[in-house]
């Protein structure tokens, strides 16, 4: 094909992206340069007094530092619990796979609200977990609107994608590498650790770094399940757009997290690159 | 006593059996080629010897030890893919040290045998380099060095070679042969290339669903087949059909003469292509056709001919040294000719 029938064919994509993507963003950018009086009007301006009140707030950073925390322990503990799952999916030859692979990602054809409310009935305190504990004399356990609730819910809520993300990288993974370790005198522990974890671990930083993403921007959950004790960015972002009416702190707060996002994003690019 | 030693070997899979009550045994030091088409049940054996296959019934003994419920990790046995399996996050040192590694050899040893069992494939000059950075043939070199590494008792080659070209596979060919000498090893080679098979071993089994059709020389198997599959799948052959009758066997007007025949009945004939002779006008043998000249193909060190007859193709292999090709044209009518001792015949 040559360069230029490529190129068109791109062309609708890209206009979709600047459509959906490059314009809002722009407004965006555009609408943190403004700002808010004290009394709360918008004050057309093309400034960086916006930005300047937010990172003079310290309520700002300790958001962000409870963001990060809680996205990278629910990206993490998705991993954990997904490896083992999309290693045994990927290696399955069984007339199940199918089967088990819909099942794994099942979650995602819920809607997030939906899914919610499904935790709400297990974790609320006359939900499954304590109804049980309850039942056998156990003391209540205060899992919902709190913030292990929302590390609960945004745990599984990216799981799914952790496991598409792993399947879709274990390419490199060859059945006949593992086997080639084995008659070399390794047993399975050693050939999982001297074989199918470096071998899987791009992979794993791939879906790892995905579930963060996700988690960061992840604006149900958090609303839902952490009973308005639980403040994140994406939460913030919402209050401010939707019901103090700040528009421009909406905006640097969305913007500000993008920028988050960006430098997450090259420092896995530089991870890799020292991997490969 | 062979070295390793097959008995009754069995593996199935679902409603298939891959191997039936397969038998076998192997000198020590000995290369045995396992020859046939695919699905013919050799890597099943092969990957049951290695342990990377349980068989459902059967033992696997080396130098008396029964093996059969070792894991693979335990066997020492040294396996050389099709695919090379190489680690791809290792280097080429590495990926030889693997094996040593898991032995214990400690670091300066280790290095040190790594290094001269890819010294003996000719590659220590790409110790450093990634398996990636390396030509399929290397690869293949590579991955006999690490099989050879951790001195094995057995070495097991599955389809070492098919994924090379032919020139190179020929002088691997000829490498690996002499290596596996050297060590001593006894080896087990599968593959689905007759000439390979052949070049290779000291005895052909040739396989055919699940079962040894033929276990020989690679003489034995090629001029003396022993069932019409080996005879067809071994080599090229003129294929005739006939019914035995007093002096030989009729085969629609020709009587064909054969050194020994089955006692009645239908009859498979096969004579190989470099048995059989171009007759010049005053040239005799025991069996004679005429017909005509359809394709002359020369191969460099042989001149393939086809002619067609009235029992059929026969193909006539004559050296290029020869003259009697020379101005030969298809259409051409000429005269074919063999010996008796040359038709193998078969009960159909």
């Amino acid at each position: 094909m040559k360069r230029s029938a490529g190129f068109l064919l791109c062309l609708p994509a890209m206009a979709l992206l600047a459509l959906g993507f490059l314009w809002p963003f722009t407004v965006l950018i555009r609408m943190s340069l403004n700002r808010t009086d004290d009394g709360g009007t918008l004050v057309p301006d093309l400034s960086l007094a916006t930005y300047g009140k937010l990172a003079a707030d310290s309520f700002t950073w300790s958001m962000t530092a409870d963001s990060v925390r809680l996205s990278a322990i629910a990206a993490s503990l998705a991993l954990l619990l997904g490896y083992p799952m999309a290693l045994v999916l990927f290696r399955s030859r069984s007339r199940f796979r199918g089967v088990l692979a819909v099942a794994a990602v099942a979650p995602l054809l819920v809607s997030g609200t939906a899914r919610v409310i499904g935790w709400l009935a297990i974790l609320g305190d006359g939900g499954l977990i304590n109804g049980a504990f309850a039942a056998v004399g156990l003391p209540r356990l205060a899992l919902i609107n709190n913030w292990t609730g929302v590390q609960i819910g945004l745990t599984e809520s990216v799981m799914p994608y952790a496991v598409l993300a792993l399947l879709a990288g274990f390419g490199r993974l060859d059945r006949r590498l593992e086997e080639a370790a084995a008659t070399l005198g390794a047993r399975p522990l050693v050939t999982f650790w001297t074989v199918t974890l470096p071998l899987t671990l791009p992979a794993a930083i791939g879906a790892w770094l995905l579930a963060f993403l996700l988690g960061v921007s992840a604006f149900i959950t958090p609303k839902l399940m952490g009973g308005g004790r639980v403040f994140v960015l994406a939460t913030e972002i919402y209050d401010a757009a939707m019901q103090t009416l700040d528009w421009p702190a909406a905006a640097a707060l969305s913007v500000y997290v993008l920028a988050l996002l960006v430098v997450v994003l090259l420092a896995q690019a530089a991870l890799s690159r020292r991997l490969a | 006593m062979p070295y390793l030693q097959l008995e009754h070997l069995t593996r199935s899979f679902g409603n298939s059996v891959a191997v039936r009550d397969l038998s076998l045994g192997i000198e020590r030091g000995g290369l045995v080629a396992l020859l046939g088409p695919s699905g013919c049940g050799k890597t099943t054996t092969l990957r049951m010897v290695a342990g990377l296959e349980q068989p459902d019934g059967g033992r696997i003994l080396v130098g008396g030890r029964d093996v059969t419920r070792l894991p693979p990790y335990r066997r020492r046995m040294g396996v050389v893919f099709q695919s090379y399996a190489l680690f791809p996050h290792l280097t080429v040192l590495s990926n030889v040290a693997f094996g040593l590694r898991m032995q214990d050899v400690r670091g300066v040893e280790r290095r040190r045998r790594a290094a001269v069992a890819l010294e003996m494939v000719g590659l220590g000059a790409h110790a450093g380099k990634r398996p990636a950075q390396l030509s399929g043939g290397q690869q293949q070199r590579v991955a006999v060095a690490r099989a050879l590494a951790i001195e094995p008792d057995v070495l097991l080659l599955d389809e070492p070679l098919s994924a090379l070209d032919a020139k190179l596979r020929e002088e691997l060919r000829i490498e690996m042969r002499a290596l596996q000498r050297r060590v001593g090893a006894t080896a087990v080679f599968v593959t689905h290339d007759q000439a390979e098979a052949l070049a290779m071993s000291d005895f052909v089994a040739v396989m055919h669903d699940g079962v040894i059709a033929q276990l020989g020389t690679p003489e034995d198997v090629f001029e003396r087949p022993a069932t019409p599959f080996v005879a067809e799948f071994v080599g090229r052959s003129a294929r005739l059909i006939g019914t035995v009758e007093a002096g030989g066997v009729r085969a629609g007007p020709a009587l064909l003469r054969a050194a020994t025949v089955p006692v009645s009945g239908r009859v498979r004939a096969f004579v190989r292509p470099h048995r059989i002779r171009l007759l010049d006008a005053a040239g005799i043998a025991d069996n004679m056709l005429d017909g005509v000249v359809t394709a002359i193909d020369y191969t460099g060190e042989v001149v393939q001919i086809v002619v067609e007859t009235e029992l059929g193709r026969v193909p006539v292999d004559i050296p290029a040294t020869q003259e009697g090709w020379r101005g030969l044209q298809p259409g051409a009518r000429v005269r074919v000719g063999w010996a008796a001792a040359d038709t193998l015949c078969f009960a159909a």
